[in-house]
């Protein structure tokens, strides 16, 4: 017994982290403390249904510092915690992305009536602690770590679709999105002990021992059943069908963080698991993801033309744009160390990610003041009523189509490049085909905005001038950074991507510290 | 002795699901699933599983359940309110396919199929039964020390969560 309790005290003073572990995970740490202390301020409101203003500034001073402590940080790659924290340039860059987003998510909520709803204190702290959800979810290296993670983004999500009762969309948007995220989480959990069971460890850097073959079933019915859930988290087809109702019912600022940023997080930890050096020889992953790579897009982009609200055409559009994370997994799964699919997914979701928080955030704009749902018709002449969401919007809509002077065709011609590189030029024209298709949607926005005659149908977006300028420079921001990356930086994003997709190591060649 | 209890209570909590889901009222409902827990318990115990035994008896048995019989006796459901009509054919096609998947399942595992299909079974068994609980521990305060703190996080989440959204009912 007292030579196990040795053991035992060894084994903590190995894990407990050093100090570099508290500069490392800094903007996870911040974020906790930040969710916290908005909480504890709350209390002494007079009025707690208001906005709280004292809340806004710490999340966004917990955004700045998080920025500061990741432009200091110079990492390598080490392995914190057993592999709870693992600290590298993808955790970085991951880190970044899940602040700026959550940045422009605040910046957004404070322009529209509707947003501040989300700026009351409790609400802010579920805000931060889903982005510190996001964090730890990317910067896991192991399967508990990923679904606390997963867990800690999930339960605040539910929590704000829900809070607004008063729509009944809303309510039901938010109790679709509960139910079918809890199935997805039994879905993911069934999954991982099902593989626990196969490699007999949770850590990713013993997945090299899954067996992935005829005789061992119960190793294939767990990594179906973990990419099924995945693929509900990421609104894939065919477990797509809560995205339209969901992202109707929400509110929009809300949708766009939804969107954009909680794929960014399940992808990024999703490129750790696929490249921790699975053997899948027999491509029964590839498959997986392949088949739900290729029903994406076809269900994305030909359910999205028959589609009236504009809310649930870009949600049909968001599900075809993740058609290719899936392509991009099945090459990752039929060749783990493809550094080039790699590179295209952290490029493409964080372009992704601008695109989905900038035409989300337009929509917030246009929907101020106006009580349905809007549709294509609320669309027409907007052009000559607002020429700034217009333009901003037809930019965000070129993005997610894939046309050039956007980032969303680098993106796109990244995962093309790879999926053809690596050997699956067939799902690639599948990909390239259908997402013409979706072309039609796009333009016929865009046409409808530029070309049709203002009616009194038409969505403006009235907001006070103070107020019009914080939304004009944050949408400003989003559309400059998807059109500086598209044109300026697609040499200095693919050295970027390049360093951050070589620096992850498999969890295994981490020494611990 | 053991197959024997362990054949026996598997049956009986079997017996028990199944008398569970066919329950008129939802009082009775409640208290068959709770009955159904202890044994699922005792099969765990069984099995090893110390930790998660006791678990099971005092998260599942006692406080959750505990919560939905308030919840039931609250909301007060009359009994004609559940929905009792007749089983569709795709329910009985649903049921078949579950029996006949059971069966296969426990074909395979007579056959030692599932023996093979676990190859790494023998890794992960602690090395001392009976040390079960400890090794639970020793694990959660040692390499998932992190998860563990952050389960912290994930139910005050939760909580924030229960309060609002009931204030905000309260108010409409």
């Amino acid at each position: 017994m007292i030579e196990k309790n040795t053991l035992l005290q060894t084994r903590l003073a190995e894990i407990l982290p050093s100090a570099t572990f508290y500069l490392h995970a800094f903007p996870i740490l911040i974020f906790l403390i930040a969710a916290m202390s908005a909480l504890l301020l709350g209390v002494f409101r007079s009025d707690p249904d208001k906005p709280s203003f004292t809340a806004y500034g710490l999340s966004v001073a917990a955004c700045l510092g998080g920025v500061v402590s990741i432009a200091i940080n110079h990492v390598a790659p080490v392995a914190y915690l057993g592999s709870g924290f693992l600290s590298d340039a993808l955790t970085q860059f991951g880190m970044l992305a899940v602040i700026l987003g959550t940045l422009a998510t605040l910046s957004l909520a404070s322009c529209t009536n509707v947003g501040r709803n989300l700026l009351r204190a409790e609400l802010v702290a579920l805000l931060l602690t889903a982005s510190a959800g996001l964090m730890i979810l990317l910067s896991a290296g192991e399967f508990l770590t990923f679904f606390v993670g997963l867990e800690l983004t999930s339960i605040p999500l539910y929590i704000l679709v829900g809070f607004q009762r008063q729509s009944e969309r809303g309510l039901e948007a938010a109790i679709k999105y509960f139910l079918l995220g809890a199935v997805a989480a039994a879905f993911i959990l069934l999954g991982m002990a099902f593989i626990y069971l196969n490699t007999g460890s949770l850590q990713w850097s013993d997945l090299s021992r899954l067996n992935l073959d005829r005789n061992h079933p119960f190793a294939i019915a767990g990594a179906l059943l973990f990419a099924s859930g995945i693929a509900f988290k990421l609104a894939l087809a065919p477990f797509h069908m809560w995205a339209p109702d969901v992202y109707q019912g929400a509110n929009s600022v809300l949708t766009g963080y939804m969107a954009g940023m909680v794929k960014l997080g399940v992808v990024f930890a999703l490129i750790r698991i696929l490249s921790a050096g699975l053997r899948d020889s027999n491509g029964y992953l590839m498959w997986i993801f392949g088949i739900i790579a290729a029903l994406s897009i076809i269900v994305g982009s030909l359910f999205g033309l028959v589609q009236k609200s504009v809310r649930r055409l870009l949600a049909y559009s968001s599900v075809a744009n993740a058609g290719f994370f899936a392509l991009a997994f099945a090459v990752l799964a039929y060749n783990p160390g493809s550094e080039i699919s790699r590179q295209a997914l952290i490029a493409y979701t964080f372009i992704y990610a601008i695109l989905t928080l900038g035409s989300f955030g337009v929509l917030a704009w246009l929907e101020e003041g106006v009580e349905e749902d809007l549709d294509r018709k609320s669309l027409d002449g907007l052009g000559k009523k607002n020429p700034f969401a217009a333009f901003a919007f037809t930019i965000f809509l070129i993005g997610l189509a894939g046309i050039p002077p956007v980032a969303g065709f680098f993106g796109k011609l990244l995962i093309l490049n790879s999926a053809v590189s690596g050997g699956l030029i067939g799902l690639a024209i599948i990909l390239a085909m259908f997402s013409t298709i979706s072309l039609y949607y796009y333009l016929s926005l865009i046409t409808a905005m530029w070309f049709h005659a203002p009616s009194s149908h038409t969505a403006e977006g009235h907001l006070d001038v103070t107020v019009n300028r914080r939304m004009h420079w944050t949408i400003g921001m989003l559309a400059a950074a998807s059109l500086v990356i598209g044109i300026v930086g697609p040499r200095w994003a693919i050295k970027l991507d390049q360093r951050t997709a070589r620096q992850i190591a498999p969890t295994a060649q981490i020494g611990v510290p | 002795m053991t197959t024997f209890v362990f054949a026996f209570l598997g049956i009986l909590a079997l017996f028990l699901g199944v008398f569970l889901i066919t329950r008129r009222n939802p009082v009775a409902a409640a208290m068959l699933l709770i009955s159904d827990f202890v044994i699922l318990a005792v099969l765990y115990g069984l099995l090893d599983a110390h930790f998660a035994a006791a678990a099971q008896v005092i998260v599942y048995a006692g406080a959750i359940m505990v919560v939905f019989v308030f919840l039931i006796m609250m909301l007060n459901i009359p009994n004609e309110q559940i929905r009792f009509t007749r089983v569709t054919n795709i329910e009985w096609l649903l049921a078949f396919v579950g029996i006949v998947a059971a069966v296969i399942v426990a074909q395979a595992s007579s056959l030692g199929w599932l023996q093979t299909a676990f190859p790494n079974a023998a890794r992960i068994l602690p090395n001392a039964p009976s040390e079960n609980t400890r090794n639970v521990a020793a694990l959660m305060f040692t390499d998932y020390l992190w998860s563990f703190e952050l389960v912290g996080f994930l139910i005050i989440a939760a909580m924030i969560g229960a309060v609002v959204i009931a204030k905000q009912g309260r108010k409409h």
